[in-house]
């Protein structure tokens, strides 16, 4: 047990041989709703898939509740892009749900009664019950979103990383996403989101990670959250560590 | 006729099955890729045996198969290549490998160049194997046994199989293989793509992977009805191809292909989203304009 | 060296030289845009093309097959941009589709032809499935150079729009570049080369050499004409090579060797081209000391 949900140890990542993030130390708090902001090619969804050790970094290290290892992941509920999977797959939106019971189930066994009931719940909650047996390429941008955020609950983490939950989605989805957000936070959830939105920042997060490569600023929202740092991450070119 | 036809009914039954994964993947073109290079596992392991009958052979074309398939990746992770030039370009060398292979040290063995493109499934009757007292096409008995093994497969993979086909990122994060998934699968569709050889050759069978698969995909809208379509479908153009293929007096295997061909277009033409419906929707909104 | 300067060596190394230098510039385009399966698909789809014509015509001039290899290569083509375009169905599983399904159609052809006695010197067919080049005439030569000198103009002659539209379709269009031209254009001189090259090559390898030399030049260089530059020379030596082998060895198909030359190429290519593996891990390896 940590006392970090996630945290990094001189993490950097690089896309051949160029540098992706650069030497990151973050620790992101339990219970804690921290976004990740930072301009296009600041690494933002680089880091997340280097701490659900999709990628494999240069050097350094990420830790999942203190532990590097692997099964530390079962801990955590990834709500990847939506553009990152097929939609056209013959799924309905109940199969894409129940597919958040599948890390608790092993080999041979199926998703029982028991899955199928929690997946019912989690649907409820992101109000999706009435297009369970849709087929999946019949949602609109923001229900696809609403039906990853239910396979995420279905899953039943402590620990939520999503990349760009907001994207391109409707302002209702956005308020159930963000309400669904702090309830589960009340119950000790953490969540780790990349976000785009920087007016929304300080009323959806209450920590926020700045990235431009570099760390630029973290912290509680009320502290670092200032336009030295935003302008410091977003106008500013950063001098290229790599090159001296 | 009737033998003919039922191992023409297995063989396209058992790839289709797994055709189903390999279209929801995206991997078709590297079945394009197996089912040329399996040939050089073939070629291999008949210069060790000397036998075309021997498992030896099964067992080459499938290490082969396994070689191509983790030869493509290793050249698309390295960043040097986008996949579909990797693709080309292992498949072309290990292909060509084989036919230097075949022309320079085995002309005098009958490995055909028209057997290892189409296969000959008029003779696949001919060698027989005793089993409890029945006398059956060796052909026959093979492909059953590689047709349940497929089945174990998908029943028992079923919930990888499909998650690691959706989602491979989120899979991945929830701690299930994809890659160990997606070498068993390429591990089978090369030791169907070996067993079908006989009966269809290297390039009809990716026909046989293929085109019931997609042809399925095109109207079902959940994972266990496309299984299902696919399978009905790939039984429907097997039986309409071979009574085609038998009574013209032209190739089997050729003819299967075309038919499957015909089929796919008409449910593409026809079905209730087709081709047709959608253009005629987007010419009479034009008008309107 | 008597190999070197005879009469029937002469006449294939001339024809596969040009041939894998202009199908190494042609390939260049689909191979970065990331289309290089096309070719395998319209490659193989060109067969029934061969089969149709010679039941038309019943003669085995190459002349004319090739244009049943062209006219089926389009159709090929428009199929595959047709079932992308208004279905869900993904471009790799609608070139597996025509790729097999239009072989299929071929060879249930050739075998009706074959068992058919009103077609006579129907062995030559076989020729365009793997190549025959140890039997090329100054005819099937003359061709090459033809359709490679009028692809080799249309390419130099639309060179700067070609550049722009491999490198960036959107900015293309903003300055006033017809895709659609565009994508026609590719698609003429990729078939034409296709269809004067399976002789050589025959329909099932083709892909090979469309890509390889491509591939090669991406490995050398960023720069367009460089990499055309590289393409032209690795596909014009690998086919000198291959030809050279299998001239002299017994055996040997020339198609084949010429596609293990070229294999060769992108081995060495990966490992010390300037892009290459061992430059890229020295590099990987500071920036990991520098961490």
């Amino acid at each position: 047990m940590s006392e970090y949900a996630v945290s990094t140890k001189n993490l950097s990542v690089a896309y051949s041989d160029k540098p992706v993030i650069w030497k990151l130390n973050i620790n992101v708090e339990k219970g804690s709703r921290t976004a990740i902001v930072g301009p296009n090619g600041a690494g933002k969804s680089t880091l997340i898939k280097a701490v659900m050790k999709l990628i494999k970094p240069v050097s350094g290290k990420s830790f999942i509740d203190g532990s590097t290892h692997k099964s530390a992941l079962k801990q955590v509920a990834y709500v990847p892009q939506k553009g990152e999977v097929n939609w056209d797959f013959p799924a309905t939106v109940f199969d894409v749900v129940l597919m958040g019971r599948y890390v608790h189930k092993g080999l041979f066994k199926r998703p029982d009664k028991k899955d199928k009931d929690i997946a019912s719940a989690a649907l409820e909650t992101m109000k999706m019950t009435k297009y369970k047996n849709r087929q999946i390429s019949e949602l609109s941008g923001g229900q696809r979103q609403r039906v990853f955020l239910a396979r995420a609950i279905a899953h039943d983490a402590s620990i939520y990383i999503m990349d760009e939950p907001l994207q391109g989605i409707d302002i209702t989805t956005e308020k159930l996403i963000i309400s669904t957000m702090k309830k589960l936070q009340a119950e000790g959830k953490t969540f780790l989101v990349v976000h785009h939105n920087l007016n929304t920042v300080p009323d959806y997060f209450n920590r926020v990670i700045i990235l431009n490569k570099e760390i630029i600023a973290s912290g509680p929202v009320e502290e670092v959250w200032t336009k030295e740092n935003i302008n410091a991450a977003y106008y500013e070119k950063s001098d290229e560590p790599w090159t001296s | 006729m009737i033998e003919v036809f039922a191992v023409l009914l297995v063989t396209a039954l058992a790839s289709s099955l797994l055709g189903v994964f390999l279209v929801l993947k995206g991997q078709a073109m590297t079945t394009d890729a197996i089912s040329h290079t399996i040939l050089l596992g073939i070629v291999i392991a008949f210069f060790i045996t000397n036998d075309l009958r021997s498992p030896l052979l099964i067992i080459g074309a499938a290490v082969i198969g396994l070689i191509t398939v983790y030869l493509i990746e290793l050249v698309t992770a390295s960043g040097l290549m986008k996949q579909d030039a990797a693709i080309g370009i292992v498949f072309t060398a290990l292909f060509a490998a084989a036919v230097i292979l075949v022309s320079r040290y085995a002309d005098n063995v009958h490995l055909d160049i028209d057997i290892v493109l189409m296969g000959q499934v008029l003779f696949a009757p001919l060698n027989r194997i005793e089993l409890l007292g029945i006398s059956l096409p060796y052909a026959l008995v093979q492909l059953t046994i590689v047709f349940i093994i497929n089945i174990l497969f998908v029943l028992i993979f079923y919930k990888e199989l499909k998650v690691t086909s959706f989602d491979p990122v989120y899979a991945a994060a929830a701690g299930i293989s994809t890659t160990f998934i997606y070498y068993i699968l390429m591990t089978l569709v090369s030791v169907t793509a070996v067993t079908a050889f006989d009966a269809v050759g290297s390039i009809l069978v990716i026909s046989f992977f293929v085109t019931p698969a997609i042809t399925a995909y095109l109207v079902t809208k959940r994972l266990s009805h496309m299984i299902w379509l696919t399978l009905i479908t790939a039984a429907f153009n097997s039986l309409l191809g071979c009574s085609f293929g038998y009574f013209t007096d032209i190739s089997i295997s050729g003819s299967v292909a075309s038919v499957s061909l015909v089929t796919f277009l008409a449910v593409f033409f026809f079905n209730k989203n087709g081709w047709i419906r959608k253009t005629l929707k987007t010419r009479r909104m034009l008008r309107k304009i | 060296m008597d190999i070197l300067t005879s009469y029937s060596f002469i006449i294939v190394a001339l024809g596969t030289v040009i041939l894998s230098a202009v199908a190494g510039v042609i390939g260049s385009i689909s191979v970065i845009k990331g289309q290089s399966l096309i070719g395998d698909a319209i490659g193989h789809a060109t067969f029934p093309g061969v089969v149709l014509a010679f039941m038309l015509f019943n003669v085995m001039e190459t002349s004319v097959l090739v244009v049943g290899a062209v006219i089926l290569g389009i159709i090929a083509f428009q199929l595959i941009h047709m079932i992308t375009g208004s279905s869900k169905i993904s471009l790799d599983s609608a070139l597996a589709l025509v790729l097999s399904s239009f072989f299929g159609l071929g060879m249930a052809l050739k075998s009706y032809v074959q068992g058919n006695p009103n077609f006579s010197g129907t062995q030559g067919i076989d020729d365009f499935i793997f190549g025959q080049a140890a039997y090329m005439l100054k005819s099937d030569v003359y061709l090459i150079i033809a359709a490679s000198a009028v692809s080799l103009i249309l390419f130099f002659l639309y060179y700067q729009q070609l550049r722009i539209y491999t490198f960036d379709p959107v900015y293309a269009r903003t300055v006033g570049i017809s895709i659609k031209f565009m994508n026609i254009l590719v698609l003429a001189m990729t078939i034409m080369i296709i269809a004067v090259g399976l002789k050589a090559v025959g329909a099932v390898l083709i892909v090979n050499i469309l890509i390889a030399p491509a591939v090669t030049g991406t490995l050398w260089s960023n720069k367009f004409i460089t990499v055309l530059r590289v393409a032209a020379a690795t596909g014009g030596l690998s086919a000198f090579i291959g030809t050279y082998i299998s001239t002299t060895f017994t055996g040997i198909a020339t198609g084949p060797a010429i596609i293990l030359a070229l294999s060769a190429c992108v081995i060495i290519s990966m490992l010390i081209a300037p892009k290459g593996i061992l430059v890229k891990r020295q590099r990987l390896r500071k920036l990991g000391e520098a961490a």
